[in-house]
């Protein structure tokens, strides 16, 4: 997947790696080359990982100039707009988190130049690995309005990924609107699987104020399924979604409901009992694991 | 045989006018072909942003064939383009490295020299390519009584 667009010495070492166990490649300019094996770093040397430096593999910033060109098909116009949110989603759903220095005209963004660190995250589909919280989330053919808490890293998205899948089988009589903002979501079932989105319409690479108001408005979806909302900037667009009879499910970064609990604005989602299901994910037993599902009035309903 | 000769190297004179003719003809036809890639990859890039390699790909679908070859050998037959050859290279090296306002303002740019460079071999086909065809097949008559 990544032989075109990492270096030859880079890419076979990384080839020689079990997709599945791959979660992270960082790549730092004349740094060590490390790689995230199921929650664990070691660096990366040509024929196996290690956790002594001395042998890994390192890249030069010439190297990390030329995978940025390979991932823009030698267009860099085509990802300045993802690079100046701090990532690039390439195909498979890989997101390639970038930083450099920001470039700045009149205020706005203008683009990141002097790249030095790339970080890319491996998606997986872990088919039925959101088996265990369907049932608390769809009911008798109905679907709840649920949250999936969790920190970075923890399996909120693959959850949500295995959800999508769950629904569109199961449910498939119903429409399913995805706002993929960052092209995670659905382009992990690109060119895999694909018959099982039938009853999917995807908006990819758009704001989810875009998504939402116009795809409510085309789309007439019943269930709505975007990642990782902000509360601060997206409840307004929820509150919509919900008053129009749309099921959402989405994912938001926090630790643990207590956590989720200090953040400002969440006691309106509380007051107004805007989601009926909290799923807490965290990553104390590995990537997934589930810590509670919890209702509208977050008392806790299931393990 | 020597008449023979006489009709062969005739035939030679004519083989340069043509070629001659031709090196004017297809000069014009890549300068009208850049204008029109130059224009394609603006308008697609400021709106569709979609990449480099698509858009000539899908550009050359209008391009003729003189120009096609040209292009895709453009590193070794520079020297058929004016100021020191060096255009096209310089062209096709400058995409794809900024965002879509540096690509559309150098798209002008070289736009601007194409479509000057055009006007110029316009100009020549209609003044120096014919004169230069019936020069060189004068010339080669003139060759071929004299050795009569």
């Amino acid at each position: 997947m990544l032989g075109n667009v990492l270096p030859a010495s880079i890419g076979d070492a990384v080839n020689k790696i079990p997709y599945n166990s791959l979660c992270e490649l960082r790549l730092r300019a004349n740094s060590p080359a490390i790689v995230n094996i199921l929650g664990e770093n070691y660096y990366l040397t040509p024929n196996s990982l290690t956790k002594n430096m001395d042998s890994a593999l390192t890249i030069s910033k010439g190297e990390i100039y030329s995978i940025l060109n390979k991932i823009s098909n030698n267009s860099m116009y085509t990802i300045n707009d993802q690079m100046l949110e701090g990532y690039v989603t390439i195909s498979g759903g890989i997101r390639v988190g970038v930083c450099g220095e920001l470039v700045v005209v009149d205020g706005k963004l203008k683009t990141l130049k002097n790249v030095s660190s790339l970080n890319f995250r491996f998606p997986h589909l872990f088919k039925n690995c959101s088996l265990n919280i369907y049932p608390y989330i769809v009911r008798n053919g109905e679907v709840k309005n649920t949250l999936i808490v969790s920190p970075p890293g923890a399996g909120k998205t693959t959850y949500l990924r295995d959800l999508v899948y769950q629904l569109s089988t199961k449910e498939d009589m119903k429409n399913i609107l995805i706002v993929d903002e960052r092209n995670e979501i659905s382009s992990v079932f690109d060119g895999e699987n694909t018959k099982c989105l039938k009853n999917c319409d995807i908006y990819t690479n758009c704001s989810k104020q875009f998504g939402f108001v116009n795809g409510i408005r085309s789309m007439k979806p019943d269930i709505l399924i975007t990642d990782e909302i902000n509360i601060d900037t997206d409840i307004g667009i929820i509150e919509n979604a919900l008053t129009s009879g749309v099921k959402v499910i989405t994912t938001i970064h926090a630790s643990s409901i207590m956590d989720l609990k200090n953040k400002p604005n969440f006691q309106t989602i509380l007051d107004k009992q805007m989601f009926e299901r909290f799923v807490v994910l965290s990553a104390s037993n590995g990537i997934g694991t589930l810590e509670g599902i919890f209702n509208e009035n977050l008392k806790l309903i299931g393990v | 045989m020597k008449f023979f000769l006489m009709i062969l190297l005739f035939c030679l004179f004519i083989l340069v006018a043509i070629c001659t003719y031709l090196y004017f003809l297809f000069r014009k036809k890549l300068f009208a072909d850049m204008v029109y890639i130059g224009k394609y990859l603006k308008n697609n890039i400021a709106f569709n942003k979609n990449n480099i390699n698509e858009l000539l790909s899908n550009s050359f679908e209008n391009v003729s064939q003189s120009s096609k070859f040209i292009i895709k050998n453009h590193a070794r037959v520079g020297k058929f383009c004016y100021k020191g050859g060096d255009i096209l290279n310089d062209f096709f090296g400058s995409l794809g490295h900024g965002d879509v306002g540096f690509e559309c303002n150098n798209l002008d740019y070289y736009l601007k020299i194409f479509d000057e460079n055009l006007q110029k071999s316009s100009l020549e086909m209609k003044s120096k390519a014919l004169l230069y065809f019936k020069l060189i097949i004068g010339l080669g008559l003139a060759v071929c009584i004299i050795l009569i």
